[in-house]
């Protein structure tokens, strides 16, 4: 159905428009109310918290919520909420650089698999595919064994799995831009590869990416809980979602708010960053998008 | 008799961020039994929309905001969806710009037209015998082969020829052909008119053509509607429309036709402007900007329709102002 | 006079199947979309190469452009091969010939504006300087759109005005040869004469030759002086326009000729209808591979391939019983 929409009545960019629709969409303003408080609360998480994350009060274990304490304490009797503020920084500490590496190495290999030649295009493909054939969980309790458990690992493991599945997306997206007309016009012209790539490739493509990355950050911020959980992450006494969560389910008898302070920013977070991804998907694909 | 279709000023309108879009206006338009009506427009026209309003698909921010459309005594407005969904496909049915687009890529040809079928409390080998007798019909050579094949195993005319058997084995009084040899080449483009309008005389079904190729239109229909930004600004028979326009928009778009110009020239005519916004519909005639004959009456008052001759109307102030402005005066 | 354009024998091919899966079935690995294919293009001149759907007239305005390797034969633009020719020595090659797509709209970088888009010639050869915008304001004038659509994305534009945009592009690096892939593709017919007055009035104006892409026989006529029709990958006639517009030599031309119906109801068309469709690639015919669909079919069509008549410069045809006689097809083609 082609309804003509003159020309001045279409003002902006696609892509400024679509998160400006985004926004628009009330589950969207909860996604990104969500992600803002997280953000927020890792960065002024010192200014947040009154007390250390780490330090030990033996006398006041597993206490219940109370004015001294927001969230009651744990089994070594540290603050809870401070250590789920703290927590939170470790979390963004790891799923932004992971995410912002892998989508780097994605976007370098996928568009360099897409635009190749088909030998190289296949050699890649089976790279991909090989490294993203290993268990997760295998191949993260192998490289905790090696390279012992830390942050870095969780970054690692979070690039090895995330990577070739971007570089994955970004191959087929290139693979259909390359013939496209306005891609051929610029080769015949006589313009580089790089430029061919970064100027007409990457903005057509780029989008949709950034929305799964959105969706993505909690996968990766459960990844590091769960690692964590599993020991194969954050060393204690670095706070941790994972880890106070492990916690929580040890002495789930003694006291339920180790849970509580372990799983809710977890809930937050995938709940805030998924609302947040879908109603940019939404907002970004033209044949979703609802007229309002 | 009465006619098989009739819309009477019909007006559709959108919703769209930036206001409502009143992409038709008044349309009237009848397909007499047996008759082929041709719907001439260029893009924008609104022609699409007219389809789409007939068939009872318009998107979801469109909506009838006036006028009535009747197919032979049934009030198709009226009717809700359930009761329509019986009406296409059986009464009236489509054929499709693009082939490849209409049918299913992993169905084969024998199964979708006797899926179509349905309905009918027939056996399968009678709707065999059926099928193979329309692909017959419509020119396709070894039709008990064809019918186990899929739509990618066809060339695209093949493919055409399967979409319109299909649309014909319900029989319907009313077939309506979307812009039907668009994808196709010219040289496959006149077999698929030739097509139609055999069809047409061996089932007395009547066609409403939509297309932007002027001389296909003057080839096959019998009457034609010029549509113009949402309206029908002339309607009358192939012979008036084609020898003596009398709206000034019909008579530049025939103008334009590199197909009417025998002579080699460097200075094609053309109609400089742009088809107007239709967010904000002008108090006067809507072709007014990019008439070369508009004079005062034109962008205040909005032109009635004025018969020309027997069964030829336009909308024009020209044909209702003095006579000094002589319609005649054009020769295509 | 020196040629600005010499395309000799040109074959492409596209593979289809690997050839493991080739070895297996029997069938050929790859189809040959161009059989062979030789023109000359003089300064100033303007050549139509028209066919249907398949006749591999893409193909070879996108080889000519250097988008696609041929398989073998030459290409070459003023006196210099570009097939296998070096990068750096194909980019300056390349400011001299430009080429238009077929889809208006689709052409253009979606995520550009327009001033960015008319700026990426002289961008990818270092001529981008402070004088920009002004270079902007002159093409957009030169194809007749004012300024202020330098500041839109292609989804704003009309069709009409993303294939000036799509005009003003390919002349930005003053090219010498000018290559239209269906320069009136997706425009409607009161849009159609625009371009080609456009197209005429560059050619007039800035002396570029041109390499016209088409189906579409009417078009041909108000702006080409010399024509060759394709069929399955190979020139089956070629000559000046009036004169295969006037009395076409073979059966084919005459059939494309006469397939679009005019305007008009009272004229009963005089018509050479051809029945059936292209041949696949796969399996060309043998001897005259138009037999298929040719009305006027012999004996002597099936088995034995025509060869090419020449009667004068850029004028011949492949038919063992053309409709007119070659000395008349030479002597009026002469003339003109």
């Amino acid at each position: 159905m082609s309804v003509q929409i003159s020309d001045s009545a279409v003002s902006s960019s696609h892509g400024w428009t679509s998160v400006k629709r985004g926004f628009a969409d009330p589950l969207g303003r909860i996604g990104f109310g969500l992600v803002l408080l997280l953000l927020v609360a890792a960065i002024f998480a010192d200014v947040i918290t009154v007390y250390e994350p780490t330090k030990m009060l033996p006398r006041d274990r597993f206490q219940s919520p109370s004015y001294e304490h927001l969230l009651g304490t744990d089994q070594l009797g540290r603050d809870l909420f401070s250590r789920m503020i703290h927590g939170g920084r470790v979390a963004l500490m790891v799923a932004f650089p992971a995410i912002g590496i892998s989508l780097a190495l994605g976007i370098f290999f996928g568009l360099a698999s897409g635009y190749a030649p088909k030998w190289l295009d296949n050699t890649l493909l089976l790279l991909f595919d090989a490294i993203r054939s290993f268990p997760t969980v295998m191949l993260a309790l192998a490289l905790a064994t090696i390279i012992g458990p830390s942050l870095q690992t969780v970054i690692l493991v979070v690039i090895l799995f995330s990577a070739p599945a971007y570089a994955r997306i970004i191959r087929t997206q290139t693979l259909a831009l390359r013939s496209a007309e306005f891609v051929l016009a610029s080769v015949a012209t006589g313009a580089s590869i790089c430029r061919v790539l970064g100027v007409h490739v990457l903005p057509n493509i780029i989008g949709p990416i950034l929305i799964l990355v959105s969706m993505d950050l909690p996968v990766v911020i459960t990844t590091e809980a769960g690692m964590s959980f599993l020991g194969l992450g954050v060393r204690p006494p670095t706070p941790s979602w994972g880890s106070i969560l492990n916690d929580g389910y040890a002495f789930i008898r003694e006291s339920p708010w180790l849970a509580v302070a372990g799983g809710l920013p977890i809930i937050i977070a995938t709940i805030g960053f998924t609302f947040l991804g879908e109603s940019l998907r939404d907002a970004y694909d033209p044949k979703l998008g609802k007229v309002s | 008799m009465a006619p098989v279709l009739s819309v009477s000023n019909l007006a559709v309108e959108f919703s769209t961020p930036y206001g409502q879009l009143r992409a038709l206006r008044n349309v009237s338009l009848e397909v007499d039994r047996g008759e082929i009506v041709g719907i001439v427009g260029e893009s924008g026209c609104g022609k699409s929309t007219l389809l789409n309003a007939i068939l009872g698909l318009l998107p979801a921010n469109g909506r009838i905001a006036q006028g009535r459309i009747v197919l032979s005594g049934t009030d198709l407005l009226g009717l809700p969806d359930w009761a329509l969904d019986g009406i296409r496909g059986d009464r009236m049915s489509v054929v499709f710009q693009d082939p490849m687009t209409t049918l299913n890529p992993v169905l084969s040809i024998g199964r979708q037209m006797s899926d179509i079928l349905y309905r009918l409390p027939l056996t399968a080998e009678d709707k065999q015998v059926r099928i193979s007798q329309m692909l017959k019909r419509v020119g396709i050579p070894d039709p008990l082969q064809r019918i186990g094949q899929y739509p990618h195993e066809l060339s695209g005319g093949m493919r055409q020829r399967v979409a319109i058997a299909m649309s014909m084995l319900v029989e319907p009084e009313l077939l309506i052909a979307d812009e039907p040899t668009t994808a196709l080449d010219a040289t496959l483009e006149i077999q698929i008119i030739g097509l139609l309008k055999d069809l047409q005389r061996n089932t007395g079904c009547s066609i409403l053509f939509i297309s932007h190729h002027l001389g296909l239109i003057a080839e096959l229909c019998d009457s034609v509607a010029v549509m113009y930004a949402g309206e029908v600004v002339e309607h009358g028979s192939v012979r008036d429309i084609f020898h003596g326009p009398a709206h000034p928009y019909t008579q530049r778009l025939l103008e334009c036709d590199p197909a009417r110009i025998d002579e080699p020239t460097s200075r094609l005519p053309t109609i400089p402007g742009d088809v107007p916004n239709l967010t904000v519909i002008p108090p006067g005639c809507i072709f007014t900007d990019r008439c070369p004959r508009a004079f005062a009456p034109c962008p205040g008052n909005r032109p009635v329709t004025t018969l020309v001759a027997n069964g030829h109307t336009a909308a024009c102030h020209l044909l209702t102002a003095t006579p000094a402005h002589d319609t005649a005066a054009f020769r295509p | 006079m020196t040629l600005l354009l010499s395309v000799r024998d040109l074959k492409i091919r596209y593979s289809v199947r690997g050839a493991l899966a080739a070895a297996l079935t029997g069938e050929s690995a790859h189809i040959e979309a161009v059989s062979g294919v030789s023109f000359d293009l003089v300064p100033g001149e303007t050549l139509a190469l028209v066919g249907e759907s398949g006749s591999g007239k893409t193909s070879v305005a996108r080889t000519i452009a250097g988008l696609i390797k041929p398989y073998s034969g030459s290409v070459h633009f003023e006196g210099r091969e570009l097939i296998g020719c070096p990068p750096t020595k194909l980019k300056e090659i390349r400011r001299q010939m430009a080429i238009i797509f077929q889809d208006p709209v689709g052409s253009l970088s979606p995520r550009l504006r327009v001033s960015s888009i008319l700026a990426e010639p002289f961008r990818v050869h270092g001529l981008a300087s402070s004088a920009m915008p002004r270079q902007i304001d002159r093409l957009l004038d030169l194809v007749g759109l004012p300024k202020e659509i330098a500041g839109r994305y292609p989804h704003q534009l009309s069709g009409g005005q993303a294939r000036r945009i799509n005009v003003a592009r390919a002349i930005a690096l003053e090219p010498k040869l000018l290559i239209a892939d269906e320069p009136t593709a997706g425009l409607d017919v009161s849009v159609q004469g625009e371009i080609l007055n456009l197209l005429n009035e560059l050619r007039e104006r800035l002396g570029i030759s041109m390499l016209i892409i088409t189906h579409n026989l009417h078009v041909v006529r108000h702006i080409a002086g010399r024509m060759a029709i394709m069929y399955l990958g190979r020139i089956v006639e070629s000559g000046p326009t009036a004169r295969l517009f006037a009395a076409p030599c073979h059966p084919y031309t005459a059939a494309l000729l006469s397939a679009s119906p005019r305007p008009d109801p009272d004229v009963k068309p005089q018509r050479l209808e051809i029945s059936g469709e292209i041949p696949s690639l796969f399996r060309r015919p043998s001897g005259c591979e138009f037999h298929t669909r040719c009305p006027f079919v012999r004996e002597k069509c099936r088995f034995e391939p025509p060869t090419l008549t020449v009667a004068g410069p850029g004028i011949f045809f492949t038919c063992h019983f053309p409709l007119t006689s070659p000395r008349a097809a030479s002597g009026q083609g002469s003339s003109i």
